[in-house]
């Protein structure tokens, strides 16, 4: 059990890495669904108490939601608007990869100084966090398209969530149903935005949002 | 005390209520009359009866923010205002009723009833606060609901103007507020204005800062020149009840705020005092000079207002002086002084402006050239804008001499001495102010009111509905009763001036009676004069009973053919007087005078703009925008740049706190 958390762990950072050097949004959606996949499995491994059974529900409706359904909703803005590709990142893709590379070491650092809540059977759950949290910000940050944006929060929170699971043992429901609401609330405002953002300026570039400053 | 909370109460479920009613007219008007009739009485019963000596125990109860208690709690100063406010504030919401049917859709119905009902409302709350927060929490809301007033008509670009710029100034004030309770309240340990009392004095130096941040903080909200930038844009954009409420009532909330420091602080410095006095006597002339000169007629109450700002100013900064010299009645006299023409002032000046608001539905214009000729149209109106404007000027008969009469009584009196030789000074300037009144309101009636009608919409005039002519004949009432019983008046200020000059109650009756049996004397005089000129009425009424009595054209000067556009305008009546001051007011002219024999064309146009606004601001905000213009880089517009700064900002935070 405690190999196959770790590996779920080195997984998502992989994956989240995968993400910041892709250039086809269908790809980054499809992957983001991957990363939500194993985030769904990983209650189920990594408390050293082995798992409440309310985990269960939890891990299911994970599962189904960050790999199936939210995918689905991308998938489909993505084929309204007709746009298959980044072409113009802030930052490309190889600077992104290496500064990926530089926050995953920045994360090890800070997470050092944490103190890590008892029972958890990974030690990486922590790094491997907060490393998904700064990915995604930086996915936000550097990428114009408001789709990748969409999928930059969307790392974001899958970060939060594992951030979150540390605790879940002790306070299972709360937070994970909070951060679940949150991701899916957000997908539908997104969503609106993005059909918004298509209408009013003929494109899905937030570049085009700057036309709103003084 | 509930009383107050159940008048704050009613005024502000009515306001959403109202809000919520607006496709039913007729319920929420309904609903407006309702609530201002309650508040009105539940207010004025509880104001009447604490200015009538009897003690009222405070209201505490627990408050959901940190540090704050909700504190109510009321003493002959609150009161006084308190009575002020729902005075002003009830006869300006029923005339607003009777202003927005009238107004056929000009004048946004659902916001004007909304944040009228909060403006009153907030008002108060705000003088019954005895807890810094509660007091801030009131003084925003009456701000914003004040700003919401001020941009009801938002679709005109002048208004929107005046919004912003009331806003920013009034954020100025609230800044320094904050900043002078957060230092009162890190000295005393607490927000509660009773401890703020009960520690000993600052030093020095934070006395200074507190007396420059409340002259700063409370100045910016009563308008003390240079600080009245906003006032004379913002009372005419605003809708002519709310304007009659704001100036009323809501500039001497600033007033309020300062005396409520006086009393909680105790006496400043007699330095200090002198700058106060100098100050109310600057602003008053500044005011009234650039009364004179407008043709804009609430923009000319607007500036009367800040004239008589600062008389109220110069009044309290004489019982400041009275204070700082430990004598206990010239302080009394100098307070009462300012709080009686603080009451007296509230009364005309909300006349003035409802009698504004009037004449600006029937003539479609601000501009006192377009009127005329409405004497004859619509002589209620008239005559009631006659009291008030004779009342502004401070004319005897009427209730804005008796204020006044108190304070030059403290400027004329033989122990005020002490070396004050700047006494007979002030009193010089006062006099003058006066004066200068009377032009101005002269002007502001005989273009309005006299003479030929100068346009097709003044013709057609007529008196307005009695729910508007109804709240206006009361404050007229008002104006000729406290001139001629002004005892009632004279109690309450006096009572409220006790509170300010920490005296005892035997000793402030005992001022009470004697002043008030010389200002009886005063009314007597003024009932004097009122039943003279009804004798005389009535015996012209004799005389010309059974005799025909005819009226022919006015003498037209030899013209053969007269038009109205001959009569005086507003600015070659008050040519002569402005001539003098030309260098101070700044007028700028575009002469194009008639020139050969068969002159083709020919222009006058006269302008003064305000100065603070308009000459000495502009140099203070071009550095402030060179200033400014480093961090405004940091504003593009774009989403990714704000999201980098705050994952910066976060990233920072988690790593010095680790």
């Amino acid at each position: 059990m405690e190999q196959l958390s770790q590996l779920l762990l080195a997984f998502i950072v992989f994956l989240s890495l995968y993400l910041l050097g892709s250039s086809s949004l269908t790809g980054c959606v499809k992957i983001v669904a991957l990363q939500g996949m194993c985030l769904g499995l990983l209650p189920l491994t990594i408390h050293e108490q082995g798992f409440h059974p309310r985990a269960l529900a939890l891990a299911a409706g994970m599962f189904l939601l960050k790999g199936f359904v939210i995918p689905r909703v991308l998938l489909y803005a993505i084929r309204e608007v007709k746009i298959r590709r980044e072409v113009e990142p802030m930052i490309g893709y190889t600077p992104s990869l290496l500064l990926g590379a530089f926050l995953i070491g920045v994360s090890f650092v800070i997470s050092e100084r944490l103190p890590v809540p008892a029972g958890l059977r990974s030690s990486l759950l922590i790094p491997v966090s907060l490393a998904t949290i700064m990915m995604g910000m930086l996915m936000m940050i550097s990428r114009i398209k408001a789709l990748t944006q969409v999928v930059g929060y969307l790392v974001f929170e899958n970060g939060i969530y594992l951030f979150g699971l540390s605790i879940s043992y002790e306070i299972p429901w709360l937070i994970e149903m909070g951060v679940l609401l949150d991701v899916f609330v957000a997908v539908f405002v997104m969503g609106i935005v993005i059909n918004h953002i298509a209408r009013a300026f003929d494109s899905i570039s937030t570049e085009k949002l700057t036309s709103l400053s003084d | 005390m509930s009383l107050l909370l159940a008048a704050v109460l009613a005024l502000g479920i009515a306001a959403s209520l109202s809000a919520v009613l607006t496709r039913y007219g007729q319920a929420a008007r309904t609903t407006v009359i309702g609530a201002l009739t309650v508040a009105g009485a539940a207010g004025g019963l509880l104001a009447l009866r604490v200015l009538w000596g009897q003690d009222v125990p405070d209201l505490v109860r627990p408050w959901l923010i940190p540090g704050a208690v909700f504190h109510l709690g009321i003493d002959p100063l609150s009161a006084s205002f308190l009575l002020l406010v729902l005075l002003v504030g009830c006869c300006a919401g029923l005339y607003g009723e009777g202003y927005i049917a009238a107004s056929h859709g000009h004048v946004p119905a659902a916001p004007a009833r909304f944040f009228f009902l909060v403006l009153v409302a907030s008002m108060a709350l705000l003088v019954g606060a005895r807890n810094a927060l509660l007091f801030m929490v009131a003084w925003e809301t009456m701000a914003l609901a004040a700003f919401g007033l001020v941009s009801c008509e938002h679709g005109k670009p002048e208004v929107r103007k005046a919004g912003l710029l009331y806003l920013l100034c009034t954020h100025v004030g609230s800044l320094c507020l904050l900043a002078l309770f957060a230092l009162l309240g890190r000295n005393a340990g607490s927000l509660e204005f009773d401890a703020f009392a009960a520690v000993p004095a600052l030093p020095a130096a934070q006395r200074t800062a507190v007396f420059l941040l409340a002259l700063i903080g409370f100045g910016m909200k009563a308008g003390f020149v240079p600080l009245h930038i906003w006032l004379q844009e913002a009372h005419p954009a605003a809708p002519s009840h709310a304007s009659a409420a704001m100036s009323g009532v809501m500039i001497e909330m600033g007033l309020y705020g300062l005396l409520r420091l006086l009393a909680l602080l105790g006496p400043i410095s007699m330095k200090a005092s002198m700058l106060l006095i100098a100050l109310g006597l600057t602003t008053a002339v500044f005011g009234i000079m650039f009364a004179m000169v407008q043709r804009d007629f609430k923009r000319l109450l607007a500036y009367s207002s800040i004239e008589n700002i600062g008389i109220i100013l110069t009044a309290a900064g004489l019982g400041c002086y009275g204070l700082a010299s430990a004598s206990p009645t010239l302080a009394l006299l100098g307070f009462s002084g300012a709080i009686l023409h603080t009451l007296n002032h509230g009364i005309f000046k909300s006349l003035l402006f409802l009698s504004a608001g009037v004449v600006y539905q029937a003539v479609g214009s601000r501009n006192i050239e377009a009127c005329g000729g409405l004497q004859k149209r619509m002589p209620w109106t008239c005559a009631l804008t006659a009291i008030g404007a004779a009342a502004i000027c401070g004319l005897p008969p009427l209730n804005g001499f008796t204020g006044e009469w108190l304070i030059y009584s403290w400027l004329l009196r033989p122990d005020a001495g002490h070396g004050i030789r700047f006494a007979a000074l002030a009193a010089a300037v006062l006099a003058i102010v006066g004066a200068f009144a009377v032009v101005a309101f002269s002007k502001c009636y005989g273009l309005a009111c006299l003479g030929q009608p100068r346009s097709e919409a003044a013709r057609g005039a007529k008196d307005p509905s009695w729910l508007m002519l109804g709240p206006m004949a009361l404050l007229a009432t008002l104006c000729i009763g406290i001139g001629i019983f002004p005892a009632p008046a004279l109690h309450a200020a006096i009572a409220a001036a006790g509170n300010v000059s920490h005296l005892s109650r035997p000793a402030v009756s005992a001022s009470f009676e004697e002043w008030s049996r010389l200002l009886g004397v005063v009314g007597l005089i003024g009932a004097g004069v009122w039943v003279m000129t009804a004798l005389l009425w009535v015996y012209r009424g004799l005389l010309l009973r059974r005799r025909e009595v005819g009226s022919g054209p006015t003498w037209g000067c030899g013209f053969t053919a007269p038009t109205a556009r001959m009569q005086y305008t507003g600015s070659s009546y008050a040519v002569p007087t402005a001539r003098v001051f030309t260098a101070l007011l700044g007028t700028r002219e575009e002469v194009h005078p008639p020139l050969g024999y068969w002159p083709a064309k020919a222009s006058f146009e006269s302008r003064t703009p305000d100065p603070a606004l308009e000459r000495w601001l502009p140099v203070l905000t071009a550095r402030f925008n060179d200033w400014l213009s480093l961090p405004r880089q940091l504003q593009r517009g774009r989403l990714q740049n704000y999201l980098l700064y705050v994952s910066a900002f976060l990233v920072t935070i988690l790593l010095w706190k680790l």
